[in-house]
Formats: C-alpha cells, structure tokens, sequence
C-alpha cells in the first residue's frame, strides 16, 4: 500500500510553540481517528475513515495525542472535507511532454480558456503510482486550496486522471460517424 | 527595409500586394493581398487579447469584406498553434477555396479522425478537432454550387490561380506521396485502440503531411515554409522540395521561415537554390516548456543569410499571475516553471506595389512585438 507522509503542527496552548510531526498515512485510505483532542493543545483536528488499525483506539490523555488530519481523497478533492477543504483553483490538464525527471502539461480552468497555462513539474509531485501514467496527451488534474480547521495551511495536489479506456463499440461508432462525415464531401 | 510607420487599419491599395505575419508565440497566420482586393489565409492563429483568429480581426480592422473577397485558405497541417480558430474564419470567407493536405485522403486518415475526435476526450481539444469542423462545413457546403470544391494539396500541384492581371498562383511544393504514407504511418502506429488509456492526440513530428506553399504574384515570389523539416530520408521534408527545385525557376524574394527558425526546419540548399540574396524572411516564435524558438543560435544563423529578418514577437511566454495571490504563489512554488501561452503577439506586413521591380525593397511595418532578428539579439546578449 502506498504510503505518503504529511506534516501536521501541533500548537501547545501555553507557551505556544510549534512542533511538527511525521506520520506515515495511506494515500488511498484515509485513517479513522475519533476526536477527544484537547483543543487547547492541538492545534489540528481531523477525522477520516480507513481499515487501517494504526489509530483506532480513542484519544486517552493530553499525553498520548492523536492527531486528526482532514486529507482530501485524490480522486474527490473537488468534494473534499466538508467545511474543511477551501478549494482556490482546479485546473485540467494534459501531458505535453515528458522528460526523465519532469514533464510539462498545459492546463485549463474552463474550456476556453486562453492563453493557458503551461507548467513543468517534477515527476515527485506526483505519487508514485501516478508517474506510471504520464504519457504524452494524458490527463491530469491540480488542485489548489486549504485546508482549514483551528489553524489554516496551504495545499497542492496534482494526479493523473483515470478514464474509461477506449473500447471497441466507441471506436466503431466513431468510425461510421467520420465515414459518413467524409463521404460527403468532394475533393478536387 | 524601412518601417513606414504606417498604421495597421490602413489597408493595402488596389495596387498593392501585401504579406501579413501574425505571430504570438503559439501559432501563426498569414494574410495575402494579391491586389485587387482579392485576398488569401493561410493557417490561423488566435490573437490573446481578443481571443479572436487574427486573420479575421485585421481584415475586419481594414474594411476588407470577408465574405466575398478572401478567396483561398489552406491549412497548411494540423498541428494546434497553426490552426486554431481556422474553422470559424473559413465560415466567414464564403467564396474561399479550401485547402489541405493531401494526407486526408489517404485511406487511413479517416480512421486517424474517427479515433482521435469522434470519441470522448478531455477539456483543450486538438487541431484535428478543428479539422473536423472545418469538415463539417465542407460538407454542408458540398451540395451548395456556390461554394468552390475544396483541393488536396499535394507536392507541385497549383491550388488556385488568377488569370486576370496581376496573374497569380499558389502552389503547392509538398506533400511528395512518401511523405504522405510516413504522415499517416506515424498517426496510425499511436492510434486509439481497444483497451487502451484514453487521452488526447499527441503531436507527431516531424510532420510529413505539412504543405509548403510558393506564391506568385505577377513577378514576385514568395515561399511559405509552413512546419517543414529536414530529414535524413531525400524523399521526405526540405530534401525531396530542393531535389524537385528545378534550377530554371525563378528564386524567391521572401520566405516565411518553416519550423519557427529551428535548426531541424533549416536547409541550406533552400536558402542557396530556392531564395534570392538577401530575401526578406520573417520567423514566428514557438514556446513550449523550456524550448523557446528561434534560440540565439537559430537567429544568427539567419542572419547569416539575410540582413532582412524580422519576428513576430520574441519567444518569450506570458509570465503567470492570477488575482488570486494565495494561487500565484502555490503555482510557482509548486511548479519548476510556469508560465502563459501564448506570450506576446505580433504582426510583420511587407507591401509594395505589383508593378514594382521584383528588386525593389518591401515597406515594412512592425505592430505589436514584431521585431528585428538583429534588435531581438541585441536586446538578449
């Protein structure tokens, strides 16, 4: 299973320090925390849901925290987080060329747009999954926003689009539709 | 070459011949006025301002009736920066001849159209999309005998002419057949298949099936290189136009520079055989990613030739900005670069009258972010 590692801070209500910490979570599950923090503590609260069992036991003490982080899933950030995910920009895209380390898509906000957006990344943007994906012409999409709940923090989040692969009905279909289209007309 | 300071609403005289290059850093457009009022389009590209296709802005901006007096439009492939807004032009230009490569009627294309446009995709669509319209349009007007029936171009075949005074010609110097079977050998060997990830079109260079033009007007001449490239194969690209260059033809005076001054659209032989000394010659920039053209090398290389070298518009994108500064500064951190395209846009117009020695110079006006090759170098050493 995939992992992915997220910082989250956590605030300490007296003296106000900072502090991150690293955990491991899953990108395809979200981990299922239940919520008794201290808010005076932390700073982050989440919620999710996941098989994973790393965190199922409730919060205890001030001492032994569990965190929550809202984690937008991948192929739903548009819908992410109720009331906490600020959704800012979502761009489409596709791939237009790819190099050894990066590649460059052109991306849209609405179909119209124009001029558009052009911008290389580095494949570690993506997960590591995703980088198996990126041909040229493929899709993408990049979402930019916050997540919001006691504290506020930035988030980018690119992936590769997962569409219908072509079949045979539609390329058939496609084809007597362009035949019938062509016949009709003369060429000198 | 002097620049008239003349300004872009003023239309050319009735005596006036006139070649119009829209550049904007993705795409390019020319406009052709053979005197008379009688007016030609090749390829399109959309002005970002505006979002309009430049073609129909400027002859819009010079009273010119669309309708009536634009009659003859080719696409010269159907890569995206050269053909974008090229279906709703050829709407408005009712008396206007057609044309395109002869690729499309080669027995594989329609399954190459049918795959890539008649299936579902994705926001952005292609320069076959906009084929496809431009198709759809034909067809509507294939029943109509007021419209004129659309031509293949293929290698040394005329695709329209004049024959009233000043006589007038255009021609086209490619597709030779190889180049037609390696265009559409190349789209079919990355065709949809069954099973298969959906996306969108990739580019396929180089383009085999791009149509090189050579415009005759009264004495004068001018080549338009279109995408062409050079290949190791002589019966494809620049080689197989030089090989059929015959030495008896007359060279011409001015040359839009194929391949956006690339040095894989450069032939040596077409500058020596095919070009005068000195010829005027106007390259439109292309921005991808990194890849800016014409490089700094490409431009002294074609100074090299001609002193009379201009751009439309340096190769620089748009930097990105969004009202959003939280978004701006997301994107660029996030990104290793990002950027508009296309960048800045412009137009180089020659004109001088017909009856003018074909060694005369050209009146030469720069509007937008035209430049000189020579002042575009200056200002990036």
């Amino acid at each position: 299973m995939p992992k992915t590692f997220q910082t989250v801070q956590r605030v300490d209500g007296e003296s106000s320090s900072k502090e991150g910490i690293t955990r491991p979570l899953f990108s395809t599950d979200i981990v299922r925390w239940q919520e008794q923090a201290s808010r005076s503590v932390y700073g982050a609260v989440a919620e999710s849901t996941s098989t994973d069992t790393l965190n199922s036991s409730p919060l205890e003490t001030v001492n032994a925290p569990i965190l929550k982080v809202p984690i937008p899933r991948a192929k739903n950030a548009n819908t992410a987080s109720k009331g906490n995910y600020i959704l800012l920009k979502r761009y489409n895209g596709f791939v237009v060329r790819k190099g050894e380390q990066s590649f460059v898509a052109r991306l849209f906000e609405e179909r119209t747009d124009y001029p558009v957006l052009e911008a290389e990344f580095d494949l570690e943007e993506l997960s590591t999954s995703d980088r198996a994906l990126v041909v040229e012409g493929a899709a993408l999409v990049w979402t930019i926003g916050y997540h919001e709940e006691e504290t506020r923090r930035r988030e980018s989040l690119i992936y590769m689009r997962r569409r219908p692969n072509w079949n045979n009905k539609e390329l058939e279909q496609a084809k007597v539709a362009t035949e019938e289209l062509t016949r009709g007309i003369k060429w000198k | 070459m002097a620049s008239n300071g003349n300004s872009p609403e003023t239309p050319p005289s009735s005596e006036e011949l006139e070649i119009s290059i829209f550049g904007p850093g993705f795409g390019e457009c020319i406009v052709l006025h053979f005197g008379n009022g009688d007016w030609a389009i090749v390829d399109s590209c959309l002005d970002p301002e505006t979002k309009r296709p430049a073609a129909l802005q400027y002859l819009e901006s010079i009273k010119v009736n669309v309708a009536k007096s634009v009659l003859f439009i080719a696409a010269t492939h159907w890569h995206d920066d050269h053909i974008q807004g090229l279906n709703l032009v050829f709407k408005c230009a009712e008396s206007a001849v057609f044309a395109c490569s002869g690729a499309v009627r080669h027995p594989d294309f329609n399954g190459i159209l049918s795959s890539w446009t008649g299936t579902q995709y994705l926001p952005g669509g292609s320069g076959l999309d906009e084929l496809r319209a431009i198709m759809v349009e034909l067809k509507k007007r294939n029943s109509d005998t007021r419209f004129p029936t659309p031509v293949l171009a293929t290698s040394n075949k005329t695709l329209w002419e004049r024959k009233t005074e000043p006589i007038s010609s255009i021609k086209a110097l490619s597709p030779s057949d190889a180049s037609v079977l390696a265009a559409t050998a190349k789209l079919k060997a990355i065709n949809p298949q069954s099973a298969k990830i959906r996306r969108r079109i990739p580019d396929v260079t180089p383009n085999d099936a791009s149509v090189v033009l050579a415009v005759h007007v009264g004495r004068h001449r001018v080549l338009l290189g279109a995408d062409l490239e050079v290949q190791a194969d002589a019966s494809l690209g620049w080689k197989a136009i030089v090989n059929n260059f015959d030495a008896s033809n007359e060279k011409h005076h001015g040359f839009k520079i194929s391949h956006h001054g690339s040095s894989n659209g450069h032939h040596e032989a077409v500058w020596n055989q095919m070009l005068i000394n000195n010829p005027w010659a106007v390259t439109t920039p292309f921005v991808r990613g990194k890849l800016k053209l014409p490089s700094k090398d490409d431009c002294q290389r074609v100074l090299g030739y001609t002193t009379n070298a201009f751009l439309t518009a340096p190769p620089q994108p748009r930097k990105f900005r969004d009202s959003d500064r939280a978004v701006e500064k997301m994107v660029n951190e996030t990104a290793i670069l990002a950027h508009f395209i296309p960048g800045r846009y412009g137009h180089v117009r020659l004109r001088k009258r017909v009856a003018d020695s074909p060694d005369s110079p050209w009146n030469v006006d720069l509007f937008g972010h035209a430049t000189k090759v020579e002042d575009y170098l200056q200002s990036v050493r």
